[in-house]
């Protein structure tokens, strides 16, 4: 099936040493490509405490992106192709942001994940997510 | 909590575009930049722009380490195999290809929260084929 659609990434991340004064690790990336032609997305996607799935536009999806927007810990529970399920803990926002969670491939050729949903702790709290495939 | 004595820095951007749209601004269709992501760090900033990885399971985050900021990149490819524990529940795998990313960044340490942080992180290529990877990791 020919992509209609084209998800570019980038990322600059770099670590300061503050106490000497140097910066021994800068990448500023752009341009990473992954060519899809199914995605589903939401800026303020309710996680209720019960837990929600988060529907996946196809089977195997290639690129999965979710912040933590709000003031409670958000478990994630993700499935990659060919491996057993796990869960994993986005923080709340602290110092401007909540946790992150980011995996993208650059083709659809291996790898991705088939399952993925949400568990916030204590009450409703909102996240925004992109997936594709 | 100690003083920190490293700050991981990081900007994510993220376009999604109409591919059959070849010019102007009308192909975006979701654009999203997530500025101003710093981690402080008074432990650990590890991080390697060249690695190339072996064809056995190679551990980079040793299973005593808590990492809450990982990112590692494919750089050169092929397909290789990433395997990782988040916090005390057992290890994972998946696989990375040319070019693909994971990118996780928490704003601040819970180190007793038993989801929260990556560790026993290791990376293996597949089928005789050698791997270049870069990575960053800060607890």
């Amino acid at each position: 099936m020919a992509a209609n659609i084209n998800v570019t990434t980038g990322i600059t991340i770099q670590a300061v040493d503050i106490t000497a004064n140097v910066t021994p690790f800068t990448r500023q990336l752009s341009g990473i490509l992954l060519p899809v032609t199914v995605w589903a997305a939401s800026d303020f996607f309710q996680v209720t405490v019960g837990g929600v799935t988060i529907s996946l536009p196809a089977t195997t999806i290639f690129y999965v992106y979710i912040r933590n927007l709000g003031a409670n810990n958000i478990t994630i529970t993700y499935t990659p192709t060919g491996g057993s399920s796990t869960s994993f803990v986005l923080p709340p926002v602290t110092s401007n942001f909540g946790g992150i969670w980011l995996y993208g491939c650059t083709a659809e050729t291996a790898g991705g994940i088939t399952a993925l949903s949400a568990a916030a702790a204590t009450a409703t709290t909102p996240i925004e997510y992109f997936v594709a495939a | 909590m100690p003083t920190p004595t490293s700050i991981v820095n990081a900007v994510l951007n993220l376009l999604v575009q109409d591919a059959t749209v070849t010019s102007g601004t009308g192909a975006n269709i979701v654009s999203r930049i997530v500025p101003g992501l710093s981690y402080p760090s008074s432990v650990q900033v590890t991080s390697n722009f060249f690695y190339a990885v072996p064809l056995t399971l190679t551990t980079i985050i040793p299973s005593t380490a808590k990492a809450f900021v990982v990112y590692v990149r494919n750089v050169t490819g092929p397909t290789m195999t990433l395997q990782m524990a988040f916090g005390t529940s057992s290890t994972v795998t998946g696989f990375l290809d040319q070019g693909g990313i994971f990118l996780w960044i928490q704003p601040t340490a819970q180190p007793a929260n038993d989801f929260s942080y990556v560790t026993n992180l290791s990376v293996e290529s597949l089928a005789g084929n050698p791997a270049t990877i870069e990575y960053l990791w800060a607890q």
